[in-house]
């Protein structure tokens, strides 16, 4: 490591908002990181994420700030590897199903694959074990299966359609 | 669409992500949600179970799940308790009850679905009773005879089984699965050889097993 000031990278979101964060965060974004790769020679112009809002960004560079100082601490890894999941499970606590869809598809076109994954098995543990009507609800989706279709499969499956979980709303 | 509708913004690669940290009754019930689920979305293989030692007393299937890293187990309907699994083919697998030939009942078996697709009776092998007599009695006929089977192709309406024998090793039996009997390949052989039959890939364009000539 040097000891030089690390280098400050500026992002701009959807709505117009400036983030100034180190290169080594910004490097986390593989979109960004794969701009830099591309562009050795790019400026220190803002580099804008039209499909980004500041609430997910600030969220997301929260995260990645976290996880490189996990990553940097290293060598005591199973009291880190507990912080993250703590850290983790509290960031999906704290979204709702309406912020969590934001955060995904920012995460996604920001192609961070760690935070990604986290997020995935949020809505999974979200849905794990619920009612088909709970998930089509959950999802906004209509049924577009005629009512013989559906008691042919549920009649096929059986198993499957048995012990789930009441819905809750 | 109703009104909170954002999810329906995620790609196809992401619901699959999500489906795929989701149980296997968890995904079957959500072929349920809507068509577009059922068609598209993609069906990794990280579901790798290993089924276990089947005891003919108990009410299940227990499988070793490699993903979970528990044994996880599936009910028998009780017609399918009790039996015997001599074999598996294009996800088929293939089970015999009854310890005598009088009771004796063969057919595939899907352990998702629980579909059960009956065969014709062994004792429409003219040397069946022959063969089997042969044998202990109390153990179950088929077990005592049949070495090999396959299907030609998952889809049981279509498909054709193939049976090769321990004891009469030189015939070859066939059957659809709705047939009343088998039919026999026989005297295709010479002395010192017998048949041993594998799946063949070509089920997209017919039934068809490849049967290789063992001296």
């Amino acid at each position: 490591m040097s000891t030089t000031v690390p280098k400050k990278i500026t992002l701009r979101t959807a709505d117009n908002h400036e983030f100034e964060v180190d290169e080594a965060v910004a490097m986390e974004l593989g979109t960004v990181k794969t701009f830099f790769d591309e562009n050795p020679d790019a400026t220190d112009e803002p580099i804008p994420l039209p499909n980004v809002s500041s609430k997910c960004l600030s969220t997301i560079i929260e995260y990645c700030k976290f996880h490189l100082s996990l990553r940097a601490r290293g060598n005591d890894s199973s009291s880190a590897e507990e912080e993250g999941k703590v850290y983790d499970e509290e960031l999906i606590k704290t979204h709702d199903n309406e912020s969590l869809v934001e955060l995904i598809l920012a995460v996604n076109y920001l192609n961070i694959k760690d935070m990604l994954d986290t997020l995935n098995q949020g809505v999974a543990d979200r849905i794990k074990n619920k009612s088909v009507e709970y998930v089509r609800r959950f999802f906004g989706i209509e049924n577009d299966y005629t009512p013989e279709e559906e008691a042919e499969i549920r009649a096929q499956y059986e198993w499957a359609f048995e012990g789930v979980d009441p819905d809750d709303d | 669409m109703t009104a909170h509708a954002p999810w329906n913004q995620l790609p196809i690669d992401i619901l699959s992500s999500i489906f795929e940290r989701l149980d296997l009754e968890d995904r079957i019930r959500f072929d349920l949600v809507c068509k577009q689920w059922r068609t598209n979305l993609k069906r990794t293989p990280q579901l790798l179970w290993l089924m276990l030692p089947y005891d003919p007393s108990s009410q299940y299937l227990s499988f070793f799940d490699m993903y979970e890293g528990k044994v996880r187990k599936l009910d028998l309907p009780r017609s399918a308790q009790g039996g015997w699994f001599f074999g598996c083919s294009k996800g088929w697998l293939f089970l015999a009850t009854g310890t005598n030939v009088d009771n004796l009942r063969i057919f595939l078996f899907d352990s998702i679905s629980r579909a059960q697709i009956p065969l014709p009776p062994l004792s429409t092998i003219s040397s069946f009773e022959e063969n089997f007599t042969a044998r202990r009695s109390g153990w179950n006929p088929a077990a005592c005879i049949i070495s090999g089977v396959e299907v030609s192709s998952f889809d049981a309406s279509q498909c054709i089984v193939a049976t090769t024998f321990y004891d009469n090793n030189k015939i070859l039996a066939l059957c659809k699965p709705q047939d009343d009997r088998w039919i026999i390949v026989e005297g295709l052989l010479p002395d010192g050889y017998f048949m041993e039959i594998y799946p063949s890939l070509m089920e997209n364009y017919m039934p068809a097993f490849y049967v290789k000539i063992v001296k």
